[in-house]
């Protein structure tokens, strides 16, 4: 297993504070043995279940820039919290599919994220960061909070909602509504359309 | 729901753009596979795969019939088609290459950090720019060896990916009325044109004919998996079951190796990977190179992907393949 990966085996008891907190958490390497060791006298149908079939908990940091609206420039970090099969060490690409946790401060307001997202992707080679997303997508829950020179009426405002992502090399793409929940006069609209472009996940 | 008034108006040309490129990307379902390199696992090692990449299948079909019969539902061929595509299925990877690539299960080339080093100095599309050559977007796939033939793990995904789609057309021109043999061609020939310009050679630069060999096989596969007279699974008085195990070299042939059967490049993009290809040149005289060109010469047959190819060569649509083989490469090399 690639080194490079915080792993955590298949029904740890850390289960729960790795998905409640997988930006801060980083729990020990797990030396799984794999189950194509030459040794292995299992018959070879076998082998390829228990190979597909044991999996453990990885995450994997995030990140992205992006122009959107309404939080304008904004630069985002977070962790991708993936179930994958224990033997994968991912040096050409893996697929993640799981829970995703971001926080993206930009210039016209910031947005917390959480979610579920599916990417194949390759982590950098010494660090357990994604540098490289070929293809994903993510469906996120956001609470956005806008300041500055947002663009909004009024422009300091709490808004909750949903956005999708799409990335491909070199490029990503989300699209989301959000409404707002906090108090504003009687004439600002109440629901927000967003957009945005960018690189990164 | 109503629109705010800042964003949404104000910005409408942002909100066109993503969704555009959405609805564009999104509408590139036929997805070809990755770029692969032969090239470099000439003269290594490979365990023959075909018994591992079997069990892979063959598990996943043994899942696919556990699965119908759990819902109790599902009759027909069709459905059951597009259920085993969908399992294993995601835009530009299938889920068989992406485990191929990383199962410890599976000998391929490159593997490890120091074999992916030197991979990353050889490649043979490593001479193109990182940038703007959009085949080097993409990881390049390995090299694995099943039943003689070394092919890249990329023509999984055009065997039981992108072939659902060569299926589908297949299946269309049979429910218009034409024969299994016009269906097949008229499958083949839109294939060939989704491969020159939809993320083919008008993107990436190159026409990979062993992605189209492979696709052409995989369109069978999905016609036998259940119906036919030698169907893989079938619907009897017990529900569903797995009738004959799947097996990679019903399919497999020499054309899949992009170093025996050469693509296709565009002008800009030929003319770095010969450069490359040249490298390679000393290579043909590797007893393991040779015997398993020999070999290969030996199984070689025309294939119905072939008789297209020249017939589109004849009518000056496509260069010649030939042109681009590394015999003719090392013949007309500068002594």
């Amino acid at each position: 297993m690639q080194a490079a990966f915080r792993s955590i085996p298949a029904g740890s008891p850390r289960l729960l504070a790795a998905a409640v907190l997988p930006c801060l958490w980083a729990g020990p390497l797990v030396a799984q043995e794999p189950p194509g060791r030459p040794e292995d006298s299992r018959p070879l149908v076998e082998r390829v279940q228990a190979d597909v079939d044991e999996t453990s908990l990885r995450w994997l940091g995030i990140a992205r820039v992006r122009y959107s609206i309404p939080l304008e420039f904004s630069a985002g970090g977070g962790a991708v919290l993936a179930r994958m099969p224990a033997s994968h060490d991912c040096s050409t690409f893996c697929e993640y599919r799981g829970f995703v946790a971001q926080l993206e401060p930009g210039t016209a307001g910031g947005q917390l994220g959480v979610g579920y997202a599916r990417l194949i992707g390759t982590p950098t080679s010494r660090s357990f960061v994604l540098n490289n997303v070929y293809v994903g997508w993510s469906a996120r829950a956001v609470l956005v909070r806008t300041w500055g020179d947002s663009d909004l009426d009024p422009a300091r405002q709490t808004l909750a909602g949903f956005e999708g992502q799409f990335a491909l090399p070199r490029i990503s793409f989300n699209l989301g509504v959000l409404r707002r929940i906090s108090s504003a006069h009687e004439d600002a609209d109440r629901y927000v359309y967003t957009a945005g472009i960018g690189w990164g996940f | 729901m109503r629109g705010t008034a800042c964003p949404a108006s104000a910005r409408p040309g942002l909100f066109a753009l993503v969704a555009a490129l959405l609805l564009g990307l999104g509408g590139a379902g036929v997805a070809r596979g990755l770029e692969t390199d032969q090239f470099f696992a000439w003269g290594r090692h490979l365990e023959d795969m075909a018994e591992v990449l079997n069990a892979r299948v063959n598990l996943e079909l043994e899942r696919l019939v556990a699965e119908l019969n759990r819902d109790g539902r599902e009759r027909r061929c069709e459905n059951v088609r597009f259920r085993f595509f969908k399992r294993h299925r995601m835009l530009f990877f299938d889920g068989f290459e992406t485990w191929s690539v990383n199962s410890p299960l599976v000998s391929r080339s490159p593997s490890g950090p120091e074999e992916m080093r030197e991979f990353k100095r050889k490649y043979l599309y490593g001479g193109t720019s990182p940038l703007f050559d959009t085949g080097r977007w993409m990881p390049p796939s390995p090299t694995v060896e099943v039943n003689g033939v070394r092919l890249g793990t990329d023509k999984l995904t055009h065997l039981l990916g992108t072939a659902w789609y060569y299926h589908r057309w297949y299946r269309k021109a049979r429910a218009r009325g034409l024969t299994s043999a016009e269906a097949e061609d008229r499958a083949v020939r839109r294939g060939l044109q989704h491969e020159i310009t939809i993320l083919g050679r008008a993107v990436s630069g190159v026409l990979s004919l062993g992605d189209l060999e492979a696709n052409y096989e995989g369109m069978w596969f999905y016609e036998h998996l259940c119906a036919g007279d030698d169907p893989v699974i079938v619907h009897d008085a017990g529900g569903w079951r797995l009738r004959r195990p799947f097996d990679l070299r019903d399919y497999v042939t020499p054309e899949w190796d992009e170093s025996y059967h050469p693509n296709i490049y565009v002008r800009r993009k030929w003319k770095k990977v010969k450069r490359r290809m040249l490298g390679y040149c000393s290579m043909l005289e590797h007893p393991q190179v040779r015997a398993t060109r020999q070999a290969y010469r030996e199984r070689d047959r025309v294939t119905e992907t072939e008789k297209l190819i020249d017939e589109m060569v004849v009518a000056g649509k496509l260069p010649d393949p030939s042109g681009f083989s590394i015999e003719r490469v090392c013949r007309e090399a500068p002594k």
